[in-house]
This record gives structure tokens, sequence and C-alpha cells, in this order.
């Protein structure tokens, strides 16, 4: 900060050095998430198990559900379990950090399509080279479940959560 | 109702990674004048302003009750669009179409530096099921990327191909970011910053705006011996998810094309468009683009690239302005590209010009992995 009295100094200004402010937008939200993200956290959280959405209109399982279909616009009211387990069909590879990050990196994103799904959910895979597309990945759980996406850690190779549960 | 709508005035910033001598604001405005001179029409002349500008990029809510002002809006109908402003531009077209208005101001800015991209798309990004695995633009883009290349067996070369050709074409662009040419080599040997997808397969993220003068018909002939006539537009949107769509096509460009086609009697594209500027922030999504744009059959276009007809001096150049692998001012990307399209077939493109361009093609992208598309074709 820069204080003067020189008010009367009348000389013609120095273009100055660019000045910058620094902001933040806060807002804090609660979102409510319905009945139908509501049903499908609440079971994730409650019963470690997956929910996918089925359409009134074209039958369509969709996972993660959503209360409309964007296919058809037709309403998804009824509830079917898919997976647990899901092939890849696409992935890559987070390699640095970020603020707020799902996981230490590096890690995968992966889209799965779980069995008994129409659609690909997108989450998050270990950096494995087994996954890759048309591996078989299998949830794993956290052991504290809030109701949210990251209820389950990642997706891993189907083996390695074979192992894990040899080895418990 | 208006039979005809051209567009008769533009201008561009010079993209750069900061604008940091001017507000985002000041940055638009710095178009909106400019625009005006380039066809010789005052501010009182235009009777309804329409923008395009994110509300993240800017840091304020509706930022157009700001941003009106700046863009000589003051007691004119003013609206916005919250997406890429080739959709400003259309909807500049539908009012003059309906006959309400004659002279439209179409405006698009972004000021990426002031917060950072992989910022704005995280917060694009729906809060219960995708917000918190922290997705981004990049990486949504390289997992459409994988499923594309790996569903045709596209060489893993092809996408950097695709930026030696728009970096070789940029150097001539005195609007764009990045003016240098790259290797294949360089391009190959860079980082993977999200697999497939390496770092010089990326465009830059640019500050940067653009400004249309566009009127109809009687207007546009009265200004100019030679306006670019606005003859075809379309606009698509895929769902949200990424898991809900065929990410191996590009199908919303697609719809939006054909629509564009339809209304300007373009029947082979590959032969009845002379230049086509695409928004393709990731170098693979130019391979889709050409696909789905009808330049040429599903799965082919590495193999259209490989042929040359893509390049400069081919039977249809692709981003002969370098397009966004040069420079990616968010927000203005799109209305750039049909500021380059008619300047094109206007013969006033300058160091860019493509010989006899009669007709061309803007398409923008919007969304993560080019959720959503719009075409705009016009002609002379
Ligand atoms: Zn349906």
């Amino acid at each position: 900060m820069k204080t003067s009295d020189a008010t009367h100094d009348r000389r013609p200004l120095e273009p100055p050095e660019l000045v910058y402010l620094k902001g933040e937008t806060r807002c804090h939200y609660t979102w409510s998430t319905g009945e139908v993200v509501g049903s499908f956290l609440g079971a994730l959280r409650d019963h470690a198990r997956i929910l996918g959405a089925v359409c009134s209109g074209c039958g369509r399982v969709a996972v993660p559900p959503l209360s409309y279909c964007e296919e058809c616009c037709s309403a998804m009211e009824d509830y079917r379990e898919v997976g647990p387990r899901g092939v890849v069909m696409s992935w890559t590879r987070v390699a640095a950090g970020f603020p707020d990050a799902p996981l230490p990196a590096p890690f995968r994103y992966v889209l799965v399509k779980l069995a008994g799904a129409d659609t690909s959910l997108l989450h998050l895979a270990p950096d494995d080279e087994r996954v890759v597309v048309g591996a078989t990945l299998h949830p794993e759980f956290r052991k504290v479940r809030r109701g949210a996406i990251t209820d389950i850690k990642w997706f891993v190779p189907d083996e390695s959560a074979e192992e894990r549960t040899r080895e418990q | 109702m208006a039979e005809d709508v051209a567009v008769v005035g533009w201008a561009q910033t010079v993209h750069s990674h900061e604008m940091a001598r001017r507000t985002d604001l000041g940055l638009a405005y710095s178009v909106v004048n400019a625009a005006l001179d380039s066809c010789g029409l005052s501010i009182g002349d235009i009777e309804v302003v329409i923008d395009a500008g994110s509300d993240f990029l800017d840091g304020r809510g509706i930022s157009n009750c700001v941003a009106a002002d700046a863009l000589g809006a003051h007691l004119k109908e003013e609206s916005k669009v919250a997406g890429d402003g080739l959709l400003a531009a259309i909807y500049a077209y539908m009012r003059l179409r309906t006959g309400m208005f004659s002279t439209a101001l179409v405006v698009a800015y972004g000021k990426s530096s002031q917060s950072g991209p992989s910022a704005q798309s995280r917060s694009m990004a729906e809060p219960f099921y995708t917000r918190p695995l922290g997705l981004d633009a990049l990486a949504a883009a390289a997992l459409q990327a994988r499923s594309y290349t790996r569903h045709y067996g596209v060489d893993g070369s092809a996408p950097a191909r695709v930026a030696v050709k728009n970096r070789a074409a940029g150097v001539e662009n005195p609007h764009a970011q990045l003016r240098t040419a790259v290797s294949l080599g360089e391009v190959l040997g860079s980082r993977e910053v999200a697999p497939p997808i390496r770092e010089l397969e990326a465009g830059p993220v640019s500050d940067g705006a653009c400004a249309l003068v566009m009127t109809e018909g009687s207007v546009a002939r009265a200004l100019r011996a030679r306006p670019a006539w606005l003859v075809g537009v379309g606009m698509c949107t895929d769902p949200y998810f990424l898991g809900s769509r065929d990410l191996q096509r590009c199908t919303p460009a697609a719809k939006a094309a054909r629509s564009a086609y339809r209304q300007a009697g373009v029947f082979d594209p590959g032969r009845d468009l002379d230049l086509v500027e695409l928004s393709e922030p990731y170098a693979y999504q130019e391979l889709m683009l050409c696909e789905a744009l009808g330049l040429c059959d599903e799965g082919e276009g590495a193999d259209l690239l490989a042929s040359g007809t893509t390049t400069r001096d081919g039977g249809l150049p692709v981003n002969v302005s370098g397009g966004v692998t040069c420079a990616n001012p968010l927000v203005a990307t799109g209305l750039v590209r049909l500021a380059e399209a008619a300047a094109q077939v206007t013969g006033r493109a300058g160091p860019l010009q493509v010989r006899d361009a009669k007709r061309a093609l803007a398409h923008s992208s919007g969304g993560l992995a080019m959720q959503t598309a719009a075409c705009a074709v016009v002609e002379r």
C-alpha cells in the first residue's frame, strides 16, 4: 500500500505497472440429490450395491441413473441392480495431481459398462497396465461410505480383486 | 421475413496466453469498434446485440449485465448465449431472418488467463456423478480419443500429423497465438498429457475476442459489393454423460452439418465446399469431424489427411488459419471460425487466402468431448 499527500502534484503520471486483483467466488451449495440420484447414492452407501434406472419408454438401463431418459425423454422410475463387474470401454491416465483430486496421482479414468447396463459409468481405476479396453473390472467399495459416487473407491482388475480377497 | 442475411464486418484480437493490458470486457470492447469500422457502420446503426461469454471465466454471474455496455448495447435489445460465439451468430441470424431487425452485432470473448481452463471445465461438471471424480476437458477428450482411434484402428501418429499440418498453417495467421511450425517428431515426442493425447496435439489456451456485424440483405448489398451470405446453419447436442454417448462418432456435428447443408444446397460437401474451419481443441477431433461433416467416409479421417486434401494447397483445405491448434480463445473460438470463413469467401483473408474460395463451412463445438456442435455455411 502506498500513501501520499502529494495531491497537488500535477506532473504527468508515469504509465503504471499493471495492477492485479485476486478474488474468488464463494458459494456453498446443499444439493438435494432427488429421488433417483438419491436412490443410487443411498444404495451405494447402505448396501454397497449399484443401481441402474430403467426407462419406462425404451427400456434402456442407465447407469448412473437419472430421472429422465436422455434418449427418449420418458421417465425413469424403476431400478435394477447392475454389475458389480464391468468391461472397460475407454480409459486415460492422470499423471499429476490437482486440487480436490479424487485419488493421489497417478490414477486412471475409465468408462466401465457394468453387467446389465446400456450405458457406461465414468469412474476411477489404479494406474495398472491391466486396465485397458476390454478388461473386466470390479468395484472396490470404501469401508466408510457417505452416499457419494466416490463410495466406490475405484474399479480394479478382476484378478487383483480376487487376490485381495484371498489375502484377507 | 428477411430472405437473405450476410456477414458484412468482422474483427478478432491477436490471441495470446495472457492479454494483461485489457480486462475481459476490454477485450470484447476492442473488437466491437473494429468490426463496425470494417464495414463502415457505427454503433448507432446496430439494432440488436448478441454476445457469448462465460460467467465462470468472467467470475460474475449473468455476466452480460456488466458486459452489455462494453458491447455497445446501450438501450438496445441485448441477449447472451452461455456457449460458443457461433451460437450467438446463429441466434442473430434467426433474429434477422424474422425481419424484425436489419442489423446485428455479435460479440464473443473469453479471458481464460484469469482462472485457468482446467478449473473452468471442472466447474462445468454436474455435481453428483462427475465433479467428485475431477474430470476435466482434457481427460474427457482423451476418453473420446481412445474410443475413436481404437474403434477405427486409427494410426497413433494421425492426430500428431493433424497438429503438424495446422501448426504449419498457423505460421501465416496474424491472429494466431502459436506461429511456429512443429515437426512430426516433436509432436510424437511430446509428453502424453492424457494418453492417447500428447501435449502438442492440444491447442493452447488463449485470451481473445471476436465480433461480427450481420445484416439483412438490402443493408448488406448497400454496404458491400461482396458480402458473405450466411446460407445455412445447424445446431445439435449429444447427451451430457460420456457413457451415454456414442464416443466413436461425432453425431452432433454430423446433424448440425446436415441441417446447414440442406439449407445451403450443399449436396457433396467434399466438392461443394472450398474450405472448412473446425473447432478442434484436440487434434484427433479434426479426424472425427471430417468424417462427421461428410468430407470423407466414416473411419477415413486419417486417410483424408494422408491424401493431402485438407492441407492449404489441397482440394479442400481444413483450418488454413491453423485452427484451434494455434489459438483457442474459449467461447470466441467458433465465432473466429466464422470470421475466417467470411474473410475467405469475400477474398479478404490476406495471407491465409485460399484461391477462388466461394463457399466455406465454420464449425464450433462446446461442452466436454464435443458434446454440442454448430455449423454455418457462408458463400459469396
Ligand atoms: Zn428411454
